[in-house]
């Protein structure tokens, strides 16, 4: 059995994937007092519209535009007025955080024929490829988290698709087990047809949604 | 990171547990990626507790809580967000953050 868990729930939620040690960089100035608590929307990377709301039992207030902040100063005072926070003050604010965010996961996807937990040709034909694809991004980010999660399209009930979409990700999980990959960072699931790459109804054959994804975390 | 009554030091592919909380020292940082894709930056002196995380996308059941008790989070979205960024919240002591975007920080230095 190359899978080692099937089950999300029993899973480890996260993995924490760069612990730095602390560096010789002096730390930046300690703010004068008052105390501050500063939140900010930062740009979005496609530059999709984005905002948070920010509330507490004195107020809320929304921000809307990259690099807009607020401060509290209490959870009973209302959040202050929006003001743009410079990017220098963003860098001394953040930069730490910032500079430990890890690297976005990498996806990689295999699609598989109608009703079966074969490849479909094209993808069997792009296999070598994709595998050293892999193994370089588990080697390159040192991931010890590796989701292999199975897809289907939507003909045939759920229950069958659920079943249907995990044997596909066993399949994969194996595939990957063949090339050394260690099976204890496996993450193997199914989303049956609930997370379709193409929106369809119910009862189309959409061969981009029969599919599993490898994600390197 | 403390779990439970134990204090776990964090190191590089250490896995991270629902309910797990991450500390920081004076020169510490640390970043996680969730299951999700939600990426995570904490800085020094920083209390993170991991308080809810729920991404079952058969179920439709999204959920992610993140309680800031000081210091500095930087938050970029992931899937949870995506699915239902209604379901994404992060309280710190003075307020509560809720989602309609994708990437924000917060620095709490104390009330």
């Amino acid at each position: 059995m190359a899978t080692k868990c099937v089950q999300i729930a029993a899973l480890p939620l996260i993995l924490l994937a760069a612990a730095c040690t602390p560096k010789r960089v002096a730390a930046p100035p300690a703010p004068p007092a008052p105390k501050q608590n500063v939140f900010v929307l930062l740009p979005d990377p496609e530059g999709k519209p984005s905002g948070i709301v920010v509330k507490n039992p004195a107020g809320a207030q929304d921000l809307s535009q990259a690099y807009r902040a607020i401060r509290v100063e209490r959870f009973d005072v209302a959040p202050g007025p929006p003001f743009t926070l410079d990017q220098p003050e963003v860098r001394r604010l953040f930069g730490a955080a910032l500079d430990v965010l890890p690297a976005p996961e990498v996806l990689f996807t295999l699609h598989f024929d109608l009703g079966m937990d074969v490849l479909n040709a094209e993808s069997e034909a792009q296999l070598p490829a994709v595998l050293n694809a892999v193994v370089n991004a588990i080697r390159e980010r040192r991931s010890t988290a590796i989701a292999v999660t199975g897809h289907t399209d939507t003909t045939a009930d759920e229950q069958l698709n659920y079943q249907l979409g995990l044997r596909r990700a066993q399949r994969v999980a194996e595939i990957l087990a063949a090339q050394d990959v260690d099976t204890s960072t496996l993450f193997v699931s199914s989303h049956g047809y609930a997370d379709l790459l193409v929106k369809t109804p119910l009862g189309v054959a959409e061969a981009r949604n029969r599919r599993v994804e490898i994600i390197v975390r | 990171m403390r779990r439970g009554t134990e204090t776990i030091p964090a190191s590089q592919g250490s896995h991270l547990l629902l309910n797990d909380i991450l500390l920081t020292s004076g020169d510490g940082r640390v970043g996680a990626i969730l299951q999700d894709g939600t990426r995570i930056g904490l800085g020094p002196n920083t209390e993170l507790k991991i308080d809810r995380f729920v991404y079952e996308p058969v179920d439709g059941e999204f959920g992610l809580l993140l309680r800031l008790a000081r210091g500095v989070l930087v938050y970029f979205s992931g899937r949870i967000a995506r699915f239902a960024p209604e379901a994404v919240t992060v309280e710190t002591p003075v307020g509560v953050v809720g989602l309609r975007g994708t990437r924000f920080a917060i620095s709490i230095e104390g009330t």
